[in-house]
């Protein structure tokens, strides 16, 4: 079930309503009733893959509870690996193993013997990539003693499968949202009011802004040999906005969502293109991700060195190479993650002036926003081609045709007026950027009327001016 | 006094829950109600859709000849001009998947049915097929009853403004405010007869002017699709043979400034199938009308596209091959 759908229009009401007139009171029951929905909600995309997720839940349950009991530590470990070997199996078998059948039979030019190592006509989870690295977090947690397993195995589920953030995140953490489960859920008129706000504001950038944008974006990239420079970067442009509303509208949503049933789910972006550097952005980018992999991957590999720049700069390549293939099994998510690690190091050289070690991150917050914009956003844009791009040769095309100066001839807008709603948006974030989200600040600024009168507004440029229906561009992942 | 605080909080979380469904309900009936009215109005206005599907369900006994394709055919065929009893169920951008489904799931309504018009245009094989989110579902479902979702249906599906909010939101607006009477002259069989409006409008048919604008056409070959799309028409020649039915395979009149910019190899690739279609296949009757000299700036709309005097001439050509089929 897709959040800008109209089936999830007359879901959300009906498990919304049914689950506060059970009450407060009972939580069992609400979590039940929650576990049920959410199921629903994952099965009507392919009911097979709730097997998965049952799954996937019930090893790190059990897991957490192991390692917990056991008292030798390679027991612990042990119990430990169980749960990372089936997660990133489940992964690999997923989402990465015909990548690397097809890359190692090209590699060794078996091509004509491929039938021998045959890919698997598998297709991938919808929000696998999600929902594994927030149980295999759980697991990770349990091991190293900073939360206590939970032996209340429906809260568990709970946690596995929530809806709002079940298929595209935030990826939370066990220690945030496991003890949620607990505890009694008041019903809060102004949180579930500002979770409906958030929800309007998330379907206006989905269904409006990304919907839309896609139209120009699908168009240019479709043939990006044929393309003049201008018609190239105007689509680069175009595609960070498509992506950065596609993906923050969803989040934005699934908090809106959660916070209908009494929950608070983590923040996921911050404004990104008001980054000063790539290190910036990626603290405004995905940031449950970010904060995944510095706890579980960057943090742990600098741990036990004397975290200097050179370890430092290893993890970070590894990082970011493992955050970019995330993303999917590409060459080109390998790349944008190697990208970003390439920019991101370069800006943490320390260069010594005196006797003082700087570096280019902080020139960059000494010079004003506008300033460092230019330097960020053009890299910010050319790490999204990679990431737009089906393979390298894509990539270099488009990229090498922007540097070109290649005439764009005709020039076409393709969504003409419909760009203004871009700056709207902007405009919109970055006056409200202190809030979680634009309508936040509307309860203290407006009266009642005028707040319905900009809500409905809103919610007529949401029919009015939708674009074509596509489907979340995260959900492939 | 713990049972009192417990009766507050209870009566605290009714109050606001109460509050909260009534404010709700009052927020989004507003909502609700301009909807319905809407699409009220939508179904009110005599789309080329709504007209082809009445005629579709007061002649299902009687339709001999079933066109199907893209605007193309569309704006070809005006079946007031062809002598058999005929529908015309093409649309814009509608490719062979969805004629396809169209075919089968009025077959049983049209049993009578003894010729099919499918379209194989310059680029037919080189384009992809219709999604499951093409907006036109919606409206093969309310108006011919074919479901062409590949899912179950549900009330939902038959919305028709929430198909394309933004078209059908002008629609309203030309129908209803602007009362612009001359882009809903749609005869019985669901034709408009007074579209003439675009390009060659605009250039005064003026063949030296239009020679010298861009002209809007894909020159870039698909190879990955040709092979899908192919063999998805064979399945539907199959079904066709199957069935019993004579086929006509069509590709309309297109401009010289048109012609002129096709790739040959896409050209050649269409050619070269239709060659082993007409092989591989008896009693299949070709119309290809792309170079027809009859056709002159006129006859268009735009470079692919005929207007209804260029319609009218085609249809009775077509009338003429048909006639000829028993």
């Amino acid at each position: 079930m897709l959040f800008n759908s109209f089936s999830f229009g007359l879901f959300l009401p009906i498990v919304f309503i049914v689950y506060w007139i059970i009450g407060a009171k009972k939580i069992k029951l609400q979590n039940l009733f929650l576990l049920i929905a959410s199921y629903i909600f994952y099965g009507l995309w392919d009911w097979r893959f709730l097997l998965l997720i049952v799954a996937s839940s019930l090893v790190d349950y059990f897991a957490g509870i192991y390692i917990e009991k056991s008292e030798n530590k390679h027991y612990k470990k042990l119990f430990l690996f169980v749960s990372i070997f089936w997660n990133l199996g489940v992964l690999f078998i997923f989402k990465y193993f015909n990548f690397f059948i097809q890359e190692f039979s090209n590699l060794f030019h078996l091509n004509d013997s491929l039938s021998t190592f045959s890919t698997l006509n598998i297709i991938l989870p919808v929000g696998l990539s999600f929902y594994t690295f927030q149980t295999m977090s759980y697991s990770l947690d349990v091991y190293k003693k900073n939360i206590a397993p939970t032996k209340n195995i429906l809260n568990f589920l709970c946690f596995v499968s929530f809806f709002p953030q079940l298929v595209a995140g935030p990826i939370e953490r066990a220690r945030n949202l496991l003890p949620q489960f607990t505890i009694v859920r008041k019903f809060n008129l102004p949180l579930i009011k500002d979770g409906l706000r958030q929800i309007i504001w998330g379907l206006f950038k989905k269904i409006v802004i990304a919907d839309n944008v896609a139209i120009a974006v699908n168009d240019i990239f479709s043939n990006p040999g044929e393309q003049g420079s201008l018609s190239l970067l105007y689509a680069s442009v175009l595609f960070f906005f498509q992506i950065y509303c596609d993906f923050s509208g969803y989040s934005d949503i699934a908090i809106g969502t959660a916070k209908m049933f009494g929950f608070k789910l983590s923040k996921n972006f911050n404004i990104p293109y008001l980054s000063r550097s790539v290190s910036e952005f990626w603290q405004r980018w995905h940031i449950t991700l970010t904060k995944w992999f510095t706890d579980y991957v960057y943090g742990p590999i600098i741990k036990n060195t004397n975290r200097n720049y050179i370890f430092k700069t290893i993890a970070l390549f590894i990082t970011m190479s493992l955050i970019g293939l995330w993303h999917g099994a590409n060459w080109t998510f390998l790349f944008f993650g190697v990208f970003q690690a390439i920019m991101i190091t370069l800006e943490r050289v320390p260069v010594k002036i005196g006797k003082r070690s700087l570096t280019i991150n902080y020139f960059l917050t000494k010079l004003p926003l506008a300033l460092t914009i230019i330097y960020s956003f053009p890299l910010i844009m050319a790490s999204c081609i990679v990431f737009r791009s089906e393979d390298m040769n894509m990539a270099y095309t488009i990229i090498s045709r922007i540097v070109s100066f290649i005439p764009s001839e005709p020039f076409r807008f393709i969504i003409g007026g419909r760009f203004i709603l871009i700056i709207l948006l902007v405009v919109l974030e970055i006056i409200t950027r202190t809030k979680n989200h634009p309508f936040e600040f509307l309860e203290k600024k407006f009266s009642k009327p005028v707040r319905w009168a900009i809500y409905y507004i809103f919610i007529f440029i949401i029919f009015r001016y939708a674009g074509p229906k596509e489907e979340f561009i995260y959900f492939q992942f | 006094m713990q049972d009192q605080k417990k009766n507050s909080s209870i009566s605290n979380f009714k109050r606001d829950f109460l509050y909260f469904v009534k404010i709700g309900s009052l927020f989004f009936l507003p909502v609700v109600i301009a909807y319905i009215a809407l699409e009220y109005s939508v179904l009110q206005i005599p789309t080329s859709y709504k007209v082809t599907g009445e005629y579709l369900d007061n002649n299902t006994e009687d339709i001999e000849v079933v066109f199907l394709g893209s605007s193309q055919i569309k704006n070809s065929i005006n079946p007031k001009h062809i002598d058999k009893n005929s529908i015309n169920l093409s649309s814009t951008s509608q490719h062979h998947n969805t004629d396809f489904r169209i075919l089968k799931q009025t077959r049983d309504r049209l049993k009578n049915t003894k010729v099919v018009i499918l379209e194989v245009s310059y680029g037919h094989f080189e384009l992809p097929h219709n999604t499951k989110y093409f907006w036109k579902n919606n409206l093969f479902l309310k108006y011919y009853s074919v479901n062409t979702f590949d899912r179950a249906t549900y009330f939902k599906d038959r919305l028709i403004y929430l198909s394309r909010p933004g078209f059908f939101s002008s629609q309203i607006v030309k129908y209803y405010i602007k009362k612009d009477s001359t882009s809903f002259s749609i005869n019985e069989f669901g034709f408009d007869e007074n579209n003439f409006k675009g390009k060659f409008m605009k250039f005064n048919y003026d063949d030296t002017k239009l020679l010298e604008t861009n002209v809007k056409i894909e020159r870039r070959a698909y190879l990955n699709l040709f092979d899908y799309n192919v063999n998805y028409f064979y399945r539907m020649l199959d079904y066709c043979k199957k069935e019993g039915l004579n086929i006509v395979i069509s590709s309309p009149p297109t401009y010289k400034s048109y012609n002129d910019l096709r790739n040959p190899n896409i050209l050649r690739r269409r050619d070269s199938i239709l060659n082993i279609v007409s092989k591989r296949y008896e009693g299949i009757y070709f119309f290809n009308s792309e170079e027809d000299s009859d056709f002159t700036a006129k006859s268009f709309r735009n470079e692919n596209h005929l207007n209804p005097n260029g319609a009218e001439l085609y249809s009775k050509k077509m009338n003429d091959l048909l006639n000829s089929i028993n």
